[in-house]
Formats: C-alpha cells, structure tokens, sequence
C-alpha cells in the first residue's frame, strides 16, 4: 500500500512537529508548511491526497488556503481545518468554502487520525 | 512721540564658564553615553544570544518529546522499545542542565495548551516522570517572588495535586503577586479548595480575582460548590462581598436570613449585593428590613432598594414610597420611588387604562399641535408679532415625544447636578441660572446661601437677586400700557423673550434653541441636539483697506488718488480691475477653497 500524502499547515512549529511524528507514525508521508505563501507554493507542485490547516497563520489563513484549493485549482482533496477560535463564524466559513471537517484546539492526536481515515474512506468510496 | 526703549542686553548677560570645566562635561557625557550604548549592545546581543540557544534546544528535545508521548509500550516491537530506553538515558542526562529543565518544561506547558485527550495525561504523567514537578518545587523555596509564582503555575498548569498542600500556604503571603498566584492554584487543583482559600484568606481580594476565580470554578469538572452562606459571617469584608456574589452566581437561596441582615451591614457595597441577593432571590421578608435602613444610605443604594421594592413590593409598600417621593431631595431617587409606585400599582402614575396605540404619523403630528399650543397666550397683537419675530429667528426646534416630560419634581434639575461636580462647574451652573432658572432654581439658590464655599456663597446670592427679579416680572405680567411711556421697546423685547422662555417651560415643553444652546442641563439630554454652523473660514468675506491713507500726500496728488472713486473693498476701479484680470479673486465657497 503507497502512503498517503498530507499536508500539514499549521505556524506553531512545536504542534506541528508533535502532530507530524505521530502522523509520520499512522502511516502519513507529512510535508509541513509553517505559512500561507509555502502553502501555496507546495500546492503548484505537488497535490496532497489530504490537507489539515490551521486557520491563524501567516500571509493567508487557512479559510483562504480553502477557498484557493476549491476554486483556483479546482481540486477535490479532503480539508480539515484546526482552529482555536472555534467560534460559529469561523466554522460555517470553513463549511462554506469547502472545508470537510473541523476541529477545535487543544486537538487530540488520535481524534485527528481517526477523522483523517474517515475523510480518505469518504473520497474512495 | 518717542517711545522709551529698554536695552535688553543690561539685563542678560552670558555666566563665566571655565573652558576646561566645558571640556570635563564633554567628556564625561560623551563617556557616559558611550556606557549606556555599551550596555544596551550588551543585553541586546545577550538576549539573543539566549534566544538562539533555547530554540536550539527546543529543536533537540522536541522530537524527544513526541517519542515519549507516543511511545506505546504494548505496541511497541524489540527495537523500539531499545531505542525508547536509550531516548530515555539520552534525556535524563540533558535534564541536569537547568537550562534544558526549564526549556523542557515550556514544551511541555505549550503542548497542554494544543493537545487534548490521551496525549494530554500522557503529557502530566510525562512531566513527572522527568521529575520536573521537582524542579518546580525548588522554585516555592526561592526568595524570587518571580521563580515562586513561576513554580506553582507550573504545578498547576500540570496538575500536580500532591503539592497542594505547600502551594495553599501561600494565599496570605505579603507579595500580591505570589499571593493571587497561590489563590488560583489553590482553587484549581482541588475542589476543597475554595473552602479553604474563603477560610483562611486575610487580604483584599480584587474585582479581578474574583473574576479569575470564578472562571476557573466554573472550568473545574464535576465541581459541587459548597453552600457559600457559610462564609457571610466573615471578619473579611471581601470575603463576604465574594460569597454573596458566588451565591448569586450559583444560586443559592439558603442564607435568606444573613443575606437580610446584610442589609444593614457598613459597608455599601455589600449592602448594594445583598440588596441584589435578595431582589434576585425574591426575599418578600426584607421588605421592612429595606424600608427601615432606606433613609441611611447613599444614593445608589437607596435605588437599588426602590428597585426591589419595585420586583415584589405590595400595596402597603405605596405609603412608604409616597413618604420617599415626598421628603427625598435627589432627583433621581425621588423618580425611581414614582417609578417603584408605578411598577406595584400599575396605572398609579402613568395611565394604562383605556389608552390608544398612535401609528408614528398620529404622533408626528401630536408634536405639531403641541407647538401650537403651547403658543396659545392671551397675548396683544404687538406681543404676537415680535413673539414670532423671536421664534422665526431663534429657530425653536420641538424635540421628539420623548423629550416631552411632566413637571413631577418640584425641585431644580440643577439641585441633583449639583452635587457631583466640581466647584468651576457650580459657579458657572448658578450663572446659567439667571438666564434660564425660574422658581425652582430661585429655592434652590436659597439652601446654596448657606454652602461651605465662600464663592458659591457669593455668587447664589447675586444671582438669586436677579433671578428673583426676573421671575416677579413674568408672575406679574407685563403691563405695556403702564410701562409704554418708560419703557423702550428692546426692553419690552428682552422681557418678552423671557416671557417665551417661562411660558414654554410652564407649559411643560422641552424646547431646545438650536444656535443658543446656553445650559448644561441641555448637556444631560438623550436627544440629538442639532449642532450650531461651525465657523467657516471659506465664507469669511476679505476686504482690502482702502489705500489712500497709506499714501503720502504729495503722491496722491500725483498719480492722481484724489481722483480716486471708492468702490468695494477700498480698490479703484483700475485696481479691481487689474486684480481681477490677473490674480482671479476668488468669488464663490468653491473657487476659495481651490484657492
């Protein structure tokens, strides 16, 4: 089975490199990118199989990383969006541009890899 | 005429100074500030210096970090499991560094924050294993008020619950900063420990605290607050305020009897929150215990009574508001009793019965004919006209329905206004009333005869005298016939204006005069007041001074000034013509403002 390849957006270097070793773990190939310009950057060349963003990052949040995949590249990945302001506004803006999931920090690693396979299963079937 | 000059130079006159004293000063600044560049550097690139070293050591023990909290042990195969012992060697080794300790220690203070769930126990098991709960407790020992509050965040932050015991002994430590530390700590990780804090602490505690404190009581799970009443007999005044703000906030409606006899408690701000309890509560048998200390306390407390006599007062509570209306001197309190009347016996006041609701067009047009009104006087055909004369000029503009308000009080609206401010504002509150004050202002200018000021004094005894005046002439009308002969017609003007004045304010309208706003009273007014046309330099218009005086003689003669024709602004025909053809003088707002 080839790994499946994600790519972590998130600017809190200490999260990211905590979420990356246990992704890395559940079988993930993880890029990391730490603002809104790698992200897109990342995205020219390559295409993930799967996206987790954080919203609150640097150059563009990760609403705009939504709306850019959805409507720019016209690309079909699973998005799940981390926040810590998980307000109503920010939830149904993510939902609204095309966001499959949310979740709210603190995050909990094996919450995430459980959501992760059920966005991968939803795209196969 | 010669004018006697001073000779500026006499008087100003340079001091002796020693140039090598000048010298010595050079140096000594220009070293002085060649120390302090030196040790801003110093700190600077110290501070930098720090900084790369713990990201340094952040990118070391991170990846250590992540191992350990995902190290499953049952999961984990031979080779693993040797690496994770090694890690573990590898890391205890680091951890003697204190440097290490403390950058570890804000690892795993971050991660909390970010990770939820197993990996968040994982992380509090993770910190003791590494004997960082250790290192923290070091720091309670130190004099450092900063280590001490440092050392027990961090207990609390990973709920080291076995320290609480060390922590909570510092809720009464002199250093405020420690202290609130201690009392936030003490409550989080137990939930005793509210009981404990309440018990024991000796200090103010701060609206702030306070704040803190319930926000963590109401993060702390499966928490079951004791029956906070108990501690309304505290010797510490703020405890008790806390408590009875706890109550409410949990609501506990046990303490009926403390909370009453709160009420009678010396301080006012415990008062104002029983008062609150009890009206929250609905204690319909502090009725009479509030009736009794009403007429001791402050303005905002007296409110707050009449406020919960007004939830649940009954009838034999109207005499006692009729009393409050009738004695009280405050504005304010003397409408919250008729309010209070009102909200028990609807209809007392204001009527209920048989009232129409009027669509917003019937009420636009209630405004209309109360300024018709209201003009209605017995008034002769010379009155008449310069009263509209005034009006037309004056602009009186009838503010919305709201503005409209019954003469309930029978004391001035300066009276209330009075007592808050400072003693510039009085004075020019008691010229005001000269212009604008009638019987009321008169009574109440009599009681500022006697105030403590001696300027205040003075200046309420002239104006009371012009006032008195005044507000005789309008009682006794103006007699034209008798005063036709004597009397000019501006004064007749003046008079009548005031006339206007009274007659609108009798009549219980509100009138606001747009370009004259002179009262503060108008200041303390909801409604929008329509703001004077502010000075426009661009319509200012210029004139140019006429030339000729500025001319000797001899050359008017000739180059023929007698000959000149005074036109607008002082310019000869030629001149404006020239300027005109030339410079383009600006005529309009518009070409002013272009320049």
């Amino acid at each position: 089975m080839s790994t499946i390849k994600l790519l972590l957006a998130e600017d809190d270097e200490l999260l990211a490199s905590l979420l990356n070793f246990r992704l890395k773990k559940g079988g993930f190939d993880v890029a990391i990118c730490t603002d809104g310009k790698k992200i897109k950057e990342y995205l020219k060349d390559n295409t993930p199989d799967i996206i987790v963003s954080d919203i609150m990052m640097p150059y563009f949040s990760g609403l705009e990383i939504t709306d850019y995949v959805r409507n720019t590249l016209k690309l079909d990945i699973p998005i799940i969006i981390l926040s810590s302001a998980g307000n109503e506004e920010n939830i149904l803006n993510a939902f609204k541009l095309g966001a499959n999931d949310f979740l709210s920090k603190p995050v909990s690693p094996a919450e995430l890899i459980l959501r992760l396979k059920k966005e991968l299963t939803n795209k196969v079937i | 005429m010669k004018l006697p000059t001073l000779n500026i130079y006499s008087l100003v006159k340079a001091p002796l100074i020693h140039q090598d004293l000048i010298w010595d000063l050079t140096f000594l600044f220009g070293g002085l500030s060649v120390v302090y560049f030196s040790c801003i550097f110093y700190y600077k690139s110290k501070l930098k210096k720090h900084n790369v070293d713990k990201a340094k050591r952040k990118k070391e023990l991170t990846p250590l970090v992540s191992e350990f909290l995902f190290y499953n042990e049952k999961e984990g195969s031979l080779p693993e499991k040797n690496s994770y012992i090694n890690k573990k060697i590898e890391i205890r080794e680091l951890l003697k560094n204190h440097k290490n300790k403390a950058v570890l220690t804000e690892i795993l203070l971050d991660l909390k924050i970010d990770v939820s769930g197993e990996t968040r126990l994982v992380l509090f098991k993770l910190y003791r294993d590494l004997h960082l709960d250790e290192y923290a407790f070091e720091c309670l020992h130190s004099f450092k008020w900063v280590k001490v509050a440092r050392g027990m965040f961090q207990l609390t932050q990973m709920q080291a619950t076995e320290y609480y015991g060390f922590i909570s002994k510092f809720i009464n430590d002199r250093r405020p900063v420690v202290r609130e530390q201690a009392e936030i700590s003490t409550v989080t990780l137990l939930h005793e420990g509210i009981s404990y804090f309440l018990d024991n602490t000796k200090y103010k505690i701060s609206e702030w605290q306070q704040l803190k404190i319930l926000e963590v009581l109401t993060n702390l799970e499966n928490f079951d607050p004791p029956r906070f009443y108990k501690w309304l007999t505290s010797k510490n005044k703020y405890v008790v305020l806390f408590s009875l703000r706890l109550i409410k906030h949990y609501d506990q409606n046990d303490g009926e009897k403390s909370i009453i006899t709160l009420v009678k408690h010396k301080d006012a701000q415990i008062k104002k929150e029983a008062i609150h309890c009890i009206k929250k509560f609905n204690f319909t048998n502090s009725r009479k215990q509030l009736k009794a200390v009403f007429w001791k306390n402050k303005v905002d407390v007296k409110i707050a009574i009449l406020d919960t006599l007004a939830e649940f007062g009954f009838e034999e509570d109207i005499a006692f508001l009729e009393t409050v209306e009738n004695k009280e001197s405050n504005f304010l309190v003397k409408s919250k009793a008729i309010s209070s009347i009102n909200s028990i016996l609807p209809g007392t006041v204001v009527p209920t019965e048989n009232i129409e609701v009027l669509t917003p067009e019937e009420n636009s047009s209630i405004k209309v004919n109360i300024k018709e009104e209201t003009l209605k006087v017995d008034l002769t055909e010379e009155e008449e006209e310069i009263i509209e004369h005034i009006l037309t000029e004056r602009e009186v503009g009838i503010i919305d329905d709201n503005s409209i308000q019954t003469k309930g009080s029978k004391s001035s609206v300066f009276e209330s206004l009075f007592n808050f401010c400072d003693l510039e504002t009085k004075l020019f509150m008691i010229d005001q009333m000269v212009e604008i004050g009638s019987k009321k202002e008169a009574l109440f200018l009599q009681t500022l005869i006697d105030h403590g000021n001696k300027a205040v004094r003075k200046r309420a005894l002239q104006v009371k005298l012009q006032l008195e005046k005044s507000v005789d002439l309008l009682e006794n009308g103006i007699d034209y016939e008798q005063n036709e002969t004597t009397a000019k017609k501006e004064d007749v003007e003046v008079k009548i204006v005031e006339n206007v004045n009274v007659l609108l304010r009798d009549n219980e309208i509100q009138v606001i005069h747009n370009t004259q706003l002179k009262s503060l009273e108008f200041c303390f007014l909801k409604e929008e007041v329509v703001v004077p046309k502010p000075f426009d330099i661009l319509e200012v218009e210029f004139h140019m001074d006429t030339l000729k005086p500025f001319i000797s003689k001899e050359r008017q003669e000739t180059e023929g000034f007698n000959n000149v024709v005074e036109a607008n602004g002082g310019l000869t025909k030629d001149e404006r013509n020239f300027f005109n053809k030339y410079l383009e003088f600006p005529n309009s707002s518009k070409d002013k403002f272009n320049g």
